[in-house]
């Protein structure tokens, strides 16, 4: 029998039903927490009373937000960030994928350049010297720090290449036979048809950008070029309780100030989530297209 | 020149100064108000330092450079105009000192470390900069950092010394092979002893009297868990606070162990060697006790996953009797908890004992930084005419212009100047000093000759008892007659335990006591949550096995030459 016409019965249905809506209050309660502490008064959110609806309703953590020029400046480097990274990391993944996904006697120096770019992801040469060339090529304390350093992903360029491989080179040789060369090869048939993929990718490499903290923290040498969550880091960290003096009672006032955390936590968190709606359809699909039948 | 008190910096629990706005607007309007500077503008350069009795050191001419690093916090705001770069502090070391402080980068605290490591690995070595002790030696092997030895001798002027003299053992944590290698960045070291807090209104709720002993302690302990203190009807109250981390400043527990005689994560001397305070069978009747306590439901069932800010929200909502923390917690935790409650008074007490003998608080030298400049930098005595400038004119200053220039204005708390500089070195003694002028003042009625700082800690007393604002409980609690700073003046004499081991790091411990640590963390959680005792003498065994052996000897080669 075909389970897809299959029809569950009332009770499994419920179960299931039942199973994935708890699921989903599972991913979708510490969003609402989260919510609820920013709109709440922070004596409320400091003595653990406000769980999924504010208490004490107040806008003052996202009036601290605004006045904040910090948080304003690191947001718009973020953004350039994305804006600017996501279109570099996708022209680059797709320029490299292309030739990688070309059979051995059309490219014989396809393995060698494979395992080029493989060894990167199995081999690192650690945080110094990392350091060091970023440091050498002049990019430290620059915007380009963030965008040049990790510009080919190649775990992204091994699923897009995967992907061009799965289609049938019958389409290739019959635009060849219209006069087609590599470039109009490439886009003119290969990206239109590989459209899932490229859409997961792109998801992959702007959710990626907007996350990563850690560059920014090593690689820029003022506060204000942080993009924003190198700035949220700095904010919601913990300090050590062995190590805490009465000099870091700032920092711990501003630490226990779980409202405006909130705040800023929940405003960080909008931009991206924007972005899945339009490419999460193609999210599965792209996965499964790419590595799977690769 | 005698100005032999250590002197607090004034704005530094920046609560306490909106707090003392607080009191006094509400409940001395107007009389008693300052006028409040235009703390907005950036003050005009050339006539700042006009009036002023600025002691200066010789004047490079013409200006050197000198590139540094350091950190800036998230919480910390220029005044309009300034930044890191540009602030009253670069432009003393140029206009005063003739020196052009240049910051190559500029990080968040918590990521100082890594970054500096970064950049010395990398050989971008700036010419004056802050290192930890592990950091300390490692550079000093490596030939990266000058010997300040003759240095310090020629220039450090008296008043610098008599700040690096006032902790014993300062100078000594930088001193390696001999030689100074670093301006160690000195505080209060008394200021991390435990003391007990309690909720005072609860104790005279149920009419329990103070904690004199650990028998007195435990008994409090079940009674605010069993006798419902909050009045709510509900048995949801707790002992005693603890962390996942077991130690800290917030609901630490080695004030606990102290208590037993138990002193875990320090060094102290038994017969002329060094033991180590976690595996000593002192350790053994504390741990019993936690576990009893655990058992019948005193201790947050959950404290094995609570880190400080769970723990913080505990005390916030008033469920939890009793905490050991330092002299500063009202101002942080427990302030939280009167906002919440307005009756709720955290009470300060000496840690009892279990016994006869007087217990003692453990503390540690509050050193864990130094000055350093790179090894072939020309101008090495510039640091120590930048930390005489601190010391001569700024730490121990009376005078309340100075103070506002260079490390805030009262009226705006929240612009704390010094985080501008890494030069800032407190008088050792400063926490009980100022305590103990704000007593004496209380207990004549009289504020004059105080200076601004204790003034206003004096005032939020005073408003505390005459008009009785119920907030100004943290300054009672800490500086007032029955507060946590007058028992810190018991534990700088018999009543403390200080920690015999201070400075760089030897090898075995650099490498292996962090895994020890957490061993000690996970049995000392384990066997409060009800493993039997025996994991206490495992751990033990396993402590010396797995390097405790070597780190002892070298402890104590060290403590032969340190003695």
């Amino acid at each position: 029998m075909n389970p897809r016409i299959y029809k569950l019965p009332f009770f499994e249905n419920l179960l299931n039903l039942t199973v994935l809506a708890l699921l989903a209050a599972l991913c979708l309660f510490p969003i609402l927490h989260i919510l609820a502490l920013s709109f709440s008064s922070a004596a409320a959110a400091a003595s653990g009373r406000v769980a999924v609806w504010p208490v004490e309703f107040t806008l003052q953590s996202y009036q601290f937000v605004l006045d904040n020029p910090a948080f304003g400046k690191s947001f718009i480097i973020s953004l350039l960030r994305v804006l600017v990274g996501t279109p570099v990391n996708m022209i680059l993944t797709i320029l490299v994928a292309y030739p990688l996904s070309r059979p051995r006697d059309k490219f014989r120096a396809r393995d060698f350049f494979a395992w080029f770019f493989i060894i990167t992801v199995l081999f690192s040469g650690g945080l110094i010297p990392w350091y060091m060339v970023i440091r050498q090529t002049g990019l430290i304390d620059k915007f380009w720090a963030l965008i040049l350093p990790g510009a080919v992903p190649v775990f992204n360029v091994i699923l897009l290449a995967n992907s061009f491989r799965t289609i049938p080179k019958e389409l290739e040789e019959a635009a060849a036979m219209d006069g087609a060369g590599h470039w109009t090869v490439l886009f003119k048939v290969l990206l239109p048809l590989s459209l899932p993929v490229l859409a997961t990718v792109t998801l992959f490499v702007a959710v990626a950008h907007w996350n990563s903290w850690f560059d920014g923290l090593i690689l820029m040498n003022s506060p204000d070029k942080y993009p924003l969550q190198s700035y949220l880091q700095t904010v919601v960290v913990n300090p050590d309780p062995r190590m805490l003096t009465e000099r870091d009672l700032d920092l711990l006032k501003i630490i226990s100030n779980r409202t405006t955390r909130a705040a800023q936590i929940f405003i960080a968190m909008i931009p991206i989530l924007m972005v899945y709606p339009f490419l999460q359809r193609y999210f599965t699909s792209g996965i499964k297209l790419g590595s799977v039948k690769g | 020149m005698k100005q032999n008190t250590g002197k607090r910096c004034p704005s530094r629990p920046a609560i306490l100064f909106l707090l003392a706005a607080l009191i006094l607007a509400s409940c001395a309007p107007k009389a008693a108000e300052p006028t409040p500077q235009p703390s907005g503008a950036a003050a005009p350069a050339g006539d700042v330092y006009a009036g002023l009795n600025l002691i200066v050191p010789n004047k490079y001419d013409p200006p050197i450079d000198m590139t540094s690093v350091t950190t800036v916090n998230a919480t910390v705001k220029f005044l309009n105009g300034d930044d890191i770069h540009n602030n009253i502090w670069t432009r003393t070391y140029r206009d005063v000192l003739g020196i052009n402080l240049k910051y190559q980068w500029v990080v968040d605290g918590s990521m100082y470390e890594q970054k500096l490591g970064l950049s010395v690995n990398s050989g971008e070595i700036p010419d004056m900069f802050v290192v930890g002790p592990s950091q300390l030696l490692a550079y000093q092997e490596a030939g990266l950092l000058a010997d300040l030895t003759s240095i310090y001798a020629a220039e450090a002027s008296k008043n610098t010394r008599f700040i690096l003299d006032q902790d014993p053992v300062a100078l000594k944590s930088a001193t390696i092979n001999g030689k100074l290698w670093g301006i160690p960045l000195t505080d209060g070291s008394v200021t991390s002893a435990s003391v007990l807090w309690v909720r005072q209104d609860w104790l005279d709720k149920l009419n329990i009297p103070a904690p004199k002993t650990m028998a007195d302690v435990l008994e409090i302990s079940r009674r605010f868990t069993e006798d419902d203190p909050d009045g709510n009807g509900v048995d949801d109250t707790i002992g005693l606070a603890a962390t996942k981390g077991i130690w800290g400043a917030i609901a630490g527990l080695q004030g606990f162990f102290n208590g037993y005689h138990a002193y875990p994560g320090i060094w102290f001397d038994q017969g002329g060697k060094l033991v180590y305070g976690s595996v000593q069978p002192e350790m053994r009747s504390a741990l019993l006790a936690l576990q009893d306590m655990y058992a019948k439901g005193q201790l947050d069932r959950e404290f094995g996953v609570k880190d400080i800010n769970q723990v913080t929200e505990t005390i916030a909502k008033g469920k939890c009797g009793m905490e050991f923390g330092v002299w500063w917690n009202p101002y942080h935790p427990l302030n939280l908890s009167q906002q919440n409650d307005p009756e709720a008074y955290w009470a300060a007490y000496p840690i009892p004992s279990i016994d006869d003998t007087p217990a003692r608080s453990q503390y540690s030298s509050a050193i864990g930084s130094f000055l350093v400049v790179r090894a072939g930098y020309e101008h090495p005595e510039a640091l120590i005419r930048m930390v005489n400038f601190w010391t001569d004119n700024i730490v121990l200053t009376q005078d309340d212009n100075i103070r506002r220039i260079f490390l805030g204005d009262i009226n705006a708390p929240d612009v704390v100047l010094y985080k501008y500089t890494p030069v800032v070195l407190w008088a050792p003694n400063g926490t009980i000093e100022t305590g103990r002028k704000v007593r004496e003042a209380l207990a004549k009625h009289d504020p004059s000759g105080l200076d601004l700082d204790a003034q206003w800690r004096y005032r939020i007393i005073q408003a505390y008892f005459e008009q009785g604002v119920k907030e100004a409980w943290v300054e009672v609690a800490t500086n007032g007659p029955n507060g946590s700073v007058p028992i810190l003046e018991g534990v700088l004499g018999d009543r403390g335990m200080f920690n015999r081991f201070y400075g760089t790091p030897t090898p075995a411990m650099a490498a292996k006591m962090p895994t020890l640590e957490t061993m000690e963390a996970e049995m000392i959680t384990k066997v409060i949550m009800g493993e039997p005792i025996e994991k206490f003498d495992q751990f033990v065994e396993e402590w010396y096995r797995l390097g405790g052996t070597e780190i002892v000897d070298e402890v104590n080669l060290w403590y032969s030459k340190n003695k």
